[in-house]
């Protein structure tokens, strides 16, 4: 039987990393500690500003830690040619993390990553 | 004495390989059948498998396991719900079993170069196939390939072109493109008014087929896959069909229309001045033109502009800037329009306007504007959320399209934009 972190993992490469405008996704807390595709499945297009991102996306976990409590549900933020899209897994300081070009029609692509944090919910909270 | 068994059930597959896709959305859709031969089917993917395996291969894992002759018509969708949930990606089916219903499928080709026509030869194969059929209510669920925007020479595929120039340049190559490369407006309501004038006592549920870049977007009947067609299913039953639709957009500023091209698609001045200047200061926008994100998610989705016709809103979403003109993508038919303003809340809310406990239903198929899937996003959940309290344990389909219509028997046809329209069907 798969792991709760295998069956996670299988959530971001089949169901998320196919889309053409995911280019890279993970669950994640601080540190970019937490489940990732292997980052040679990322799409090329993010790889040079791979180290800026895991920086810039570490502040913004403290974000979703201090006000997860408080029901914060999604951040996002733009950089350059990319978006930050997270999902916060409720209550918790995780978050399902995905790397969107700026120009992605985000609203499609929420409807998916939604579908994909309330599957990751579900393994979660499996007993 | 007991009505005779209506089974209705909505089937869905997430699978990326087309051919699997399509044996499994029909395998699970029968298995809810219980047995039962299905009087038609209507199938509904989103575009992702043009590039996993084709609609082709889609068509051949349906008819793996769909029984032959079964009538089979859809189109591509950016989005839908069902009892399943929300998706951007996948594909859907409805699958009806009833014993009193004679049904039958219509085709037009050309729909962009010959609208006309292709209403003809659909409405034609409509009439005959149920020519003979004894039950007297008539409803007819169609799909037209939608606007299709051709990429232009120098600029690719733009929302927002500021040069006049380029924008004039862009608005003949639109004209051109539509009669030599079938890429243009989709004349959904040129298509929609031919056939009316032979379908008296149809009552109508219209949705335009399209893909996330309003690129290219499919059409199916049977087993062919098509493009620039108009495919239909006909069906005569002693079916209730009710009808409805719903925006919710609070109407703002007043302008006049002061120019518009002959189609009314493309408006070149409000209240005398370029159409596209005007529009930016109604809706107070400052500074220079928006970037084409900037555009077509902010205001493209919230700021339809709206006409009034017979007592009711019609929104007309502004998808394209063109130099001084902006680009709608069916007619706006008045002089005289508002700047809309639509929310989330409004689109979610828009629900209960539909939504009544005035039938029962068998089944339902909505179509909804794609404008409003990509305002929603997320929140399309508690659209769902309100169907699945209405219906129940009863299958719906709400598939996004590029325009909704509905229409009822006798009266004239509401095409719509950005808005949702809802057919019960029922005992």
């Amino acid at each position: 039987m798969e792991s709760k972190e295998e069956q996670i993992l299988k959530i971001l490469q089949e169901d998320l990393m196919p889309l053409e405008d995911i280019h890279a996704c993970m669950v994640a807390k601080k540190g970019l500690e937490g489940i990732t595709p292997l980052t040679e499945k990322f799409k090329q297009e993010v790889l040079p500003i791979w180290e800026i991102l895991k920086n810039t996306m570490d502040e913004l976990f403290d974000v979703v830690s201090h006000y997860s409590e408080y029901g914060l549900d999604k951040v996002y933020f733009e950089l350059g040619e990319f978006d930050v899209m997270f999902f916060i897994l409720p209550g918790s300081d995780t978050a399902l993390v995905a790397i969107v070009p700026a120009l992605a029609n985000r609203g499609l692509l929420e409807v998916e990553l939604e579908n994909a944090r309330r599957a990751i919910i579900k393994i979660v909270e499996e007993k | 004495m007991s009505s005779p068994e209506l089974k209705a059930a909505v089937g869905l597959s997430r699978k990326w390989d087309a051919r699997e896709a399509g044996r499994e959305l029909v395998n699970k859709t029968l298995e809810r059948l219980e047995g039962a031969k299905p009087n038609f089917f209507l199938l509904f993917p989103t575009i992702h498998y043009a590039n996993h395996g084709g609609f082709k291969e889609l068509l051949n894992g349906v008819w793996d396991v769909l029984p032959k002759k079964t009538p089979l018509v859809g189109g591509t969708v950016m989005g839908f719900i069902n009892n399943m949930g929300c998706f951007t990606r996948g594909v859907t089916g409805l699958a009806v079993s009833y014993p009193n219903m004679d049904v039958a499928v219509g085709v037009g080709h050309n729909t962009k170069r010959s609208p006309a026509t292709a209403a003809k030869s659909c409405v034609e194969l409509i009439k005959n196939g149920l020519k003979n059929s004894k039950y007297k209510n008539k409803f007819l669920f169609d799909m037209i390939s939608g606007t299709e925007i051709p990429s232009m020479p120098g600029m690719g595929r733009k929302a927002v072109i500021p040069s006049d120039l380029m924008g004039k340049f862009a608005t003949k190559m639109l004209g051109v493109s539509e009669v030599i490369l079938q890429k243009g407006f989709g004349n959904e309501e040129e298509i929609l008014e031919e056939m009316l004038n032979e379908l008296d006592d149809y009552s109508i549920i219209h949705g335009s087929s399209l893909d996330v870049s309003l690129a290219k977007n499919y059409q199916f009947l049977g087993d062919k896959v098509l493009t620039d067609s108009i495919v239909s299913l006909g069906v005569s039953s002693d079916l209730n069909v009710n009808l409805s639709f719903a925006s919710r957009a609070n109407l703002t500023k007043k302008f006049k229309v002061t120019k518009i091209s002959k189609d009314r698609r493309v408006i070149h001045e409000i209240d005398g001045k370029p159409a596209s200047e005007k529009l930016l200061e109604l809706v107070g926008w400052k500074g220079k033109f928006p970037t084409d994100r900037q555009f077509t998610f902010g205001i493209t989705t919230y700021f339809p502009i709206c006409f009034i016709s017979d007592g009711k809103n019609f929104l007309r979403p502004v998808v394209g800037i063109l130099g001084g003109s902006i680009l709608l993508m069916s007619k706006f038919e008045s002089n005289e329009g508002y700047v809309a303003l639509i929310s989330g809340k409004n689109m979610i809310d828009s629900l209960d306007d539909i939504l009544t406990d005035e039938m029962a239903a068998d089944f339902g198929i909505l179509s909804s504007c794609a404008v409003r899937l990509m305002g929603l996003g997320g929140e399309v959940f508690a659209i769902r959320e309100k169907l699945m309290k209405y219906f129940k344990d009863k299958p719906f389909i709400l598939v996004n399209c590029a325009g909704e219509a509905v229409r009822k028997p006798n009266d004239r046809i509401y095409y719509l934009n950005e808005s949702i329209a809802l057919g019960l069907i029922g005992r």
